[in-house]
């Protein structure tokens, strides 16, 4: 994989707020997140996605690494990301949790962006979790926020 | 390499929050940082790794640090245990 020698940049894509709510979450945890920008589609009946998307994309240099989280494989979003915004320095993951932001937006720069998303993905699907299920095995009964 | 032994305070163990700020501290350092729990250890540069290790209050666990700033990453993770109520065990 090519190497960049830019910033690695993130960009939470969602149907309605939802993106705003999860970096609201996000810096409770992490605290404030540099270089991580937020697209809230259809929140906004002038602006389009794909406005938006070139705004963002303007702000992304060919040497940045871009991180893109959406909302939905298959949806509007995710869609329009492909169209607009996918290139050789861009990576798109869909259907993002808030263990996987962390995972990612922590992870180390030294490590290249495509190992660094499969790891993240692999341990972050791990979280999803039906706890009810979790917690009727008897030396599974503690779990902490 | 420097290993610090820490007792968990915390009702709540090491939850999501001094998750994060740990993985945050050690990015601070040249050093390599894992954390050990009985017989588990992992590296301490993922947040979900340290939450599998389910560390709960009134367990024991170890910081190792290696490498060329060891000494002064040490001394940050005492203080990262301190701040949070943790006790420091040695």
């Amino acid at each position: 994989m090519e190497q960049y020698n830019g910033t690695r940049k993130f960009l939470i894509a969602t149907h309605g707020t939802f993106s705003a709510g999860v970096k609201s979450s996000l810096e409770l945890i992490i605290g404030e997140t540099a270089q991580l920008f937020i697209l809230q589609a259809y929140n906004n009946e002038n602006t389009s996605i794909e406005y938006e998307i070139k705004i963002i994309m303007e702000q992304v240099g060919e040497q940045d690494e871009l991180i893109v989280f959406s909302d939905i494989m298959g949806g509007s979003v995710t869609n329009q990301l492909v169209q607009h915004a996918l290139r050789p320095n861009v990576h798109i993951v869909s259907g993002f949790n808030l263990p996987l932001l962390i995972e990612i937006i922590l992870g180390d720069t030294n490590t290249p962006v495509d190992e660094l998303i499969e790891t993240a993905i692999s341990n972050a699907k791990e979280q999803m979790v039906y706890v009810n299920k979790l917690l009727s095995t008897p030396s599974n009964n503690d779990f902490n926020d | 390499m420097i290993s610090k032994e820490y007792i968990i305070m915390d009702s709540q163990g090491i939850h999501a929050r001094p998750a994060a700020s740990l993985i945050k501290l050690t990015k601070n350092y040249k050093s390599t940082f894992d954390l050990k729990k009985d017989d588990k250890t992992i590296r301490l540069n993922s947040m979900l790794n340290i939450l599998s290790m389910g560390i709960k209050g009134g367990e024991t666990i170890a910081v190792l640090i290696d490498g060329e700033d060891e000494v002064v990453a040490a001394e940050a993770i005492d203080t990262f245990f301190t701040e949070l109520g943790k006790m420091i065990k040695n």
